[in-house]
C-alpha cells in the first residue's frame, strides 16, 4: 500500500489527505494551528478551470449536513456587502434571478458579525429592500466566537423574531457550527419562511467548512496527528526519508515514502516571513520571492524542488505553494484546486 | 515572544474555556492578557481578572502563529503578581507551601525510601486529595515490576506557583527537589502539570504513568461504558502522543469507552483557578459534569488529579487511569 504523510491541516491539507486516503493511500495528516481555510468564508469565488474534484467536494458536503450549491451564486456578507460565488453552502447565497426583493436583517444585541442597521443600510444600496427586526435576544461581546445557540430558549426566541417579519427572506448571523447545523433546518421548518446565512468570515463558515473536509478525511481512513508540526527532513538524494516530528514536550521521527507538504501561507506559520524574504521553515526547499508568482514554495507540477533538482517524492499544495494570485478571496479555491493537482500528480508516481 | 505576529483572527478567544463559560465574562482573555498586555504596560491595570486562565494550552494550540500565549500569560501574571495583592485562595496556598512544602497539606504516610532508582511523584494534589490515586498508582508501578520510592522529601514542583507569581517561592523549591530527585534516575508522575514542568523547567527525565503503558499487556478494571476526561496539560502540554497513550492503553485493554466531542476541553481546574476563582472552576467543570451525563456513562477516566478532583466534587464518578486498568498476567 503506497503511504503518504500530509503535513497541514487545512483544507489543501485535509482534501489531499480525503482524496489519497479513497485513492488507497494509506495517509497520516499532521499539522497544528487554525489554519486560513477555518478564517474563510467557506465559499469559493471561483471555479478554476480543472474541476475533476467538484463532485468529490460536493458529495462530502452533502453528506455533512451542509450541501453546496454551484453555479453564479449570490449572497450577502455579514456587513451588507453584495457576495457572489461560484460555490456555497445552499443555505447562504441564492441562485442568479432567484434573489429576494426584501431581507429582513435578524438582529442579536452584542453579536459582533452581524450588525443589523449597518447591514440593512448597506443592502438597500446595492438591491433588495432591507429593514433591521431587533430580537430580544442579548448574547456576549465574544458570541459569534462562541456558539452559544444549542439551548432551545434561544431557539423559540429566534423563530418568534423570525415569524413577524413579512419579508421575502430573513438573514442570520452564522450562529450554528457543524456539529449544531441540523438547528438550521429547524428553524426553516418552524418558521416556515426563507432563511438566509449571512457570508461570514472569520466566524463558524470557515471551521464548518475544514470540519467537513476533518470529517471525510477520518472516515477514509487517514490517520489524524493534530497539535504537531514538522521540524525537519532527512533527505537521501532526491529523496525524502524522514520527517521529525514536534508535538508538545516530545519529538519523534517518522519515515517517509511520500511527502505532501500543506502547510500555509506565510500569514498562518506556514512558509517563514523573515525580514523581506520568504524561507522554508525546514531549509530544505526552494522558495520563490513574491512576484508575478506568489512567494512560496518552487514547484514543476506541485512537486518540490532543492537546489538544481527537482525532489523525487515531495509535492505541495495549498498557500505554502508559488502560485498565480487571482482576486482577492480565491485562496479556498486554488487550495482545493492545488490539492487536487498534488493528488494526481501523487497517483502518476 | 514575537507578539507583533498576532493576526486579530480570535482563534484563541474561541478556543478559551473560561470565555466560553457564563461566568468568565470577566477575563480580558488570552490575547488581551497573553499578547496586547506585553506591548502595551497600562494593560496591567486589568487586575485579578488577568489571573481568570486555567492555563489549559487551548488558546496556544488554536493559534494560527503558534504564539507561546501559556507563557506570555505566565509573564504578565509574574509581572501583575508585584503590583495587584494576591487572591485570597492563592495567598492560601503560598501559605501552604511555605509551611508544609505543598500546596495543600497531606495525611498520606505510606512513603517508601529504600533507595529505588525510580521516584513516584504524586503531586501535591494527588497527596493531599486522592490518596486513593497514589496507592493504586503505586501499586500498578509493583505489578508493572517498577521498583520506586515515595519520598516525603519531594515537595510541590513549584508550577502552581510560577502561575500565581510566587517566583521565589517556585526557585526555593527548585533547588530543594532538584537535590532530592538527583538521587533518581527516573521520575514517575501522575499530574501531567508536574511531568511538564519537571520535564521543561527541571530537565530531569520525567514520565507520567500513561507513557509507562505504551506497548504493555493491560486489561481493564473498569466495568460498564466510560468516558474520557483527557486533561489538557496531557494533551496540549506534555503532547498530544502521551494523550494518545492514554486512549491506546484502555482500547487495548478492553475499556469500553465512550467518546464525547468535548472530552478533551477543560475542567476548570487548572492555572490557580481551583483556589483563586472557585466559582469559576466550578462552573467549567459543571458545564463539563452535564455532558457526561447525558452521555449515559458509568463514569469518567482521566489521568490528571486536578481534572478527577474538579469532576468528583461535580459528583461524577471519577477513575484515574491507574484505577481503570491492571497488567494481564
Amino acid at each position: 500500500m503506497r503511504r503518504a504523510l500530509v503535513i497541514g491541516l487545512g483544507a489543501a491539507g485535509l482534501m489531499a489527505g480525503y482524496m489519497l486516503a479513497r485513492r488507497g493511500w494509506k495517509v497520516t495528516a499532521l499539522g497544528r494551528g487554525t489554519p486560513a481555510s477555518a478564517m474563510s468564508t467557506g465559499c469559493l469565488r471561483s471555479l478554476p478551470p480543472e474541476r475533476g474534484w467538484l463532485e468529490e467536494l460536493k458529495a462530502l458536503f452533502l453528506s455533512a449536513g451542509l450541501p453546496m450549491s454551484e453555479g453564479p451564486r449570490t449572497g450577502v456578507t455579514n456587513l451588507g456587502t453584495r457576495f457572489d460565488c461560484r460555490l456555497s453552502p445552499s443555505i447562504s447565497t441564492w441562485e442568479e434571478g432567484s434573489g429576494p426583493r426584501s431581507i429582513a436583517v435578524l438582529g442579536v444585541r452584542g453579536h459582533p458579525s452581524l450588525r443589523p442597521a449597518l447591514a440593512a443600510s448597506m443592502i438597500s444600496s446595492w438591491g433588495p429592500r432591507a429593514r433591521t427586526v431587533p430580537l430580544d435576544l442579548e448574547v456576549p461581546a465574544e458570541a459569534s466566537l462562541c456558539p452559544l445557540f444549542r439551548d432551545d430558549a434561544h431557539l423559540d426566541l429566534l423563530v418568534e423574531g423570525i415569524q413577524a417579519t413579512s419579508e421575502d427572506a430573513v438573514l442570520l448571523p452564522a450562529l450554528f457550527s457543524l456539529p449544531g447545523i441540523g438547528r438550521w433546518k429547524e428553524l426553516e421548518r418552524r418558521s416556515g419562511r426563507r432563511l438566509l446565512e449571512a457570508v461570514t468570515p472569520l466566524g463558524v463558515p470557515g471551521q464548518r467548512f475544514v470540519e467537513v473536509l476533518e470529517q471525510g478525511a477520518k472516515r477514509t481512513g487517514v490517520e489524524m496527528w493534530p497539535g504537531r508540526r514538522a521540524v525537519s527532513l532527512e533527505l537521501d538524494g532526491a529523496k525524502v526519508t524522514a520527517a521529525e516530528v514536534q508535538g508538545g514536550t516530545e519529538r519523534r521521527t517518522m519515515e517517509v515514502d511520500t511527502l505532501l507538504l500543506a502547510t500555509g501561507g506565510a500569514l498562518v506559520d506556514g512558509v517563514l516571513w523573515k525580514g523581506q524574504h520568504l524561507e522554508d521553515p525546514l531549509s530544505t526547499f526552494v522558495m520563490v520571492q513574491d512576484g508575478a508568482e506568489g512567494g512560496g514554495y518552487d514547484h514543476v507540477d506541485e512537486r518540490l524542488l532543492i537546489e538544481g533538482e527537482r525532489i523525487i517524492n515531495a509535492f505541495g499544495a495549498g498557500d505554502c505553494l508559488a502560485y498565480s494570485q487571482g482576486r482577492y478571496g480565491d485562496g479556498l479555491a486554488h487550495a482545493i484546486a492545488s490539492a487536487w493537482r498534488a493528488v494526481r500528480a501523487m497517483e502518476g508516481l | 515572544m514575537n507578539e507583533n505576529r498576532c493576526i486579530k483572527c480570535g482563534s484563541c478567544l474561541r478556543a478559551c474555556p473560561v470565555l466560553n463559560d457564563p461566568t468568565g465574562r470577566t477575563f480580558p482573555g488570552p490575547r488581551t492578557t497573553g499578547v496586547d498586555a506585553p506591548r502595551f504596560p497600562e494593560r496591567l491595570s486589568m487586575g485579578t481578572a488577568a489571573l481568570m486562565c486555567t492555563m489549559c494550552h487551548a488558546c496556544e494550540w488554536a493559534c494560527p502563529s503558534s504564539l507561546p500565549l501559556t507563557r506570555s500569560m505566565l509573564l504578565t501574571r509574574e509581572e501583575m503578581s508585584k503590583a495587584v495583592p494576591p487572591l485570597e485562595g492563592h495567598q492560601r496556598m503560598r501559605e501552604s507551601v511555605r509551611h508544609t512544602g505543598r500546596t495543600v497539606d497531606t495525611d498520606f504516610r505510606e512513603w517508601r525510601e529504600e533507595g529505588a532508582k525510580v521516584l513516584y511523584f504524586p503531586g501535591c494534589i494527588g497527596l493531599g486529595r486522592l490518596p486513593d490515586m497514589v496507592r493504586d498508582t503505586s501499586r500498578l508501578l509493583d505489578e508493572l515490576g517498577i521498583e520506586h520510592d515515595i519520598s516525603s522529601k519531594a515537595l510541590c514542583c513549584g508550577s502552581p506557583l510560577l502561575k500565581v507569581g510566587a517566583l521565589e517561592e517556585a526557585e526555593m523549591l527548585h533547588r530543594h527537589n532538584a537535590e532530592v530527585l538527583s538521587s533518581y534516575e527516573t521520575i514517575i508522575t501522575s499530574c501531567p502539570g508536574c511531568t511538564y514542568h519537571l520535564r521543561e523547567v527541571y530537565g530531569v527525565r520525567v514520565s507520567h504513568v500513561v507513557e509507562l503503558l505504551e506497548g504493555k499487556e493491560l486489561r481493564s478494571e473498569a466495568e460498564g461504558v466510560w468516558a474520557l476526561q483527557v486533561p489538557c496539560h496531557l494533551k496540549r502540554g506534555v503532547g498530544p502522543w502521551a494523550a494518545e497513550g492514554m486512549v491506546n492503553a484502555l482500547e487495548g485493554a478492553g475499556t469500553r469507552l465512550s467518546r464525547i466531542p468535548d472530552e478533551d476541553s477543560c475542567c476548570g481546574g487548572g492555572g490557580g483557578m481551583l483556589s483563586g476563582f472557585p466559582g469559576i472552576a466550578s462552573s467549567i467543570a459543571r458545564s463539563k459534569a452535564t455532558s457526561y451525563r447525558r452521555a449515559a456513562v458509568s463514569g469518567v477516566i482521566t489521568a490528571c488529579p486536578f481534572c478527577a478532583l474538579s469532576l468528583r466534587r461535580q459528583g461524577l464518578t471519577v477513575l484515574d487511569i491507574s484505577q481503570a486498568i491492571r497488567p494481564r498476567r
